[in-house]
């Protein structure tokens, strides 16, 4: 997916607090400068998920950026705890994953265990932040389920999954039903897809 | 199977785009970037390692390539150079990708390898840097990965 911003808009992430975890100490200081540059003050770096789930027991991070690929499955771990049994409002803290080596396996993962995005390299300033201002002007809504915690996946609304009935409450069934009103004629089918010369 | 319960949580990333203060995105982009620099020698260095290991372990003469201890070292040429080189990145992305084939049991030629390795020290020795012969570079490693047998 493109993520589309205009070089002018105005962003401002002094106040904001990112926690970084990647246990290669030279991404995790280029990740670093990045953020620096984009006016993070506030950069938290840890090269392991447990010193990151203490922080993010101990106080509120505005975005958490991980590298998927952390030994022991570790950041797949983490992202279960966060988006599962974090209370609330730690469990909504927006995440983007990063991937390096990026198996398709690894990116359905990644995609199902809540993140908010899944960046695969390479990548530069440019997508990294397309990202974060991303994340800053959606509104998407997060859900909690048994099976899958996190934004939702849905970007736009295609319907149900094929073969389902829907597993949310405003998920409409596939039989469409008798019509309510008469046809409408060809002329009216025009006027709302035709654009017409009015006087104003 | 319960259904899903909805939110829709007030981030306060949401009050950080959009407003009057701070700095442009192409400010912010370019700053960052120049951030990113400081690393860059240091970056190259530990990538020039891995590749010369990688090139090491691909030129052996006696015994089958260990493809565990080639993608090991693939991955840290990802993991670096996707911070700041696209083509060397792909390219060991391609290695990754057919270390994975042998792995999973796929024959995957000793050939097809050393390829690869050549071809990210050749584009490791151009500086990593974005060119219509890299891409062709990168492009010919997919097409092996495609073919390997």
């Amino acid at each position: 997916m493109k993520a589309h911003i205009a070089p002018t808009l105005k962003i401002n992430l002094e106040n904001s607090v990112v926690l970084l975890v990647d246990d290669s100490r030279m991404s995790l200081d280029i990740l670093n400068s990045a953020f620096m540059g984009f006016g993070v003050r506030e950069r938290l770096r840890f090269d392991n998920t447990d010193e990151a789930k203490r922080v993010l027991l101990s106080r509120t991070i505005d975005l958490m950026v991980i590298e998927a690929g952390l030994a022991d499955d570790s950041a797949f771990k983490l992202m279960h705890w966060l988006r599962h049994e974090a209370a609330a409002p730690t469990c909504y803290t927006p995440v983007v994953m990063i991937v390096g080596h990026a198996k398709q396996s690894t990116v359905m993962r990644a995609r199902e265990c809540g993140v908010n995005f899944v960046v695969a390299k390479p990548i530069s300033a440019g997508t990294l932040l397309s990202r974060v201002v991303w994340i800053a002007r959606e509104h998407r809504a997060f859900l909690k389920g048994e099976n899958y915690a996190g934004p939702d996946r849905r970007f736009h609304n295609l319907g149900v999954p094929g073969g389902t009935e829907g597993r949310r409450a405003e998920d409409l069934g596939v039989e469409v039903g008798q019509a309510t009103d008469p046809n409408m004629s060809q002329n009216e089918v025009d006027k709302m897809m035709k654009p017409m010369r009015v006087d104003l | 199977m319960k259904p899903m319960t909805r939110v829709f949580p007030r981030l306060r990333l949401h009050s950080a785009v959009g407003g009057n203060r701070g700095v442009t995105v192409e400010q912010a982009i370019g700053q960052a970037t120049k951030e990113m620099t400081v690393h860059r020698d240091a970056t190259f260095s530990m990538i020039g390692l891995a590749v010369e290991q990688l090139r090491k372990l691909s030129g052996e003469a006696e015994g089958d390539i260990s493809t565990a201890e080639v993608l090991t070292l693939a991955e840290v040429v990802v993991d670096l150079a996707g911070l700041y080189s696209a083509p060397l990145c792909r390219a060991a992305q391609s290695l990754c990708a057919l270390c994975d084939k042998a792995n999973a049991g796929e024959h995957v030629s000793r050939a097809a390898i050393q390829v690869h390795t050549e071809a990210i020290h050749l584009l490791y020795t151009m500086g990593g840097t974005e060119s219509p012969t890299a891409s062709a570079i990168v492009e010919g490693l997919r097409s092996v990965v495609v073919k390997a047998r």
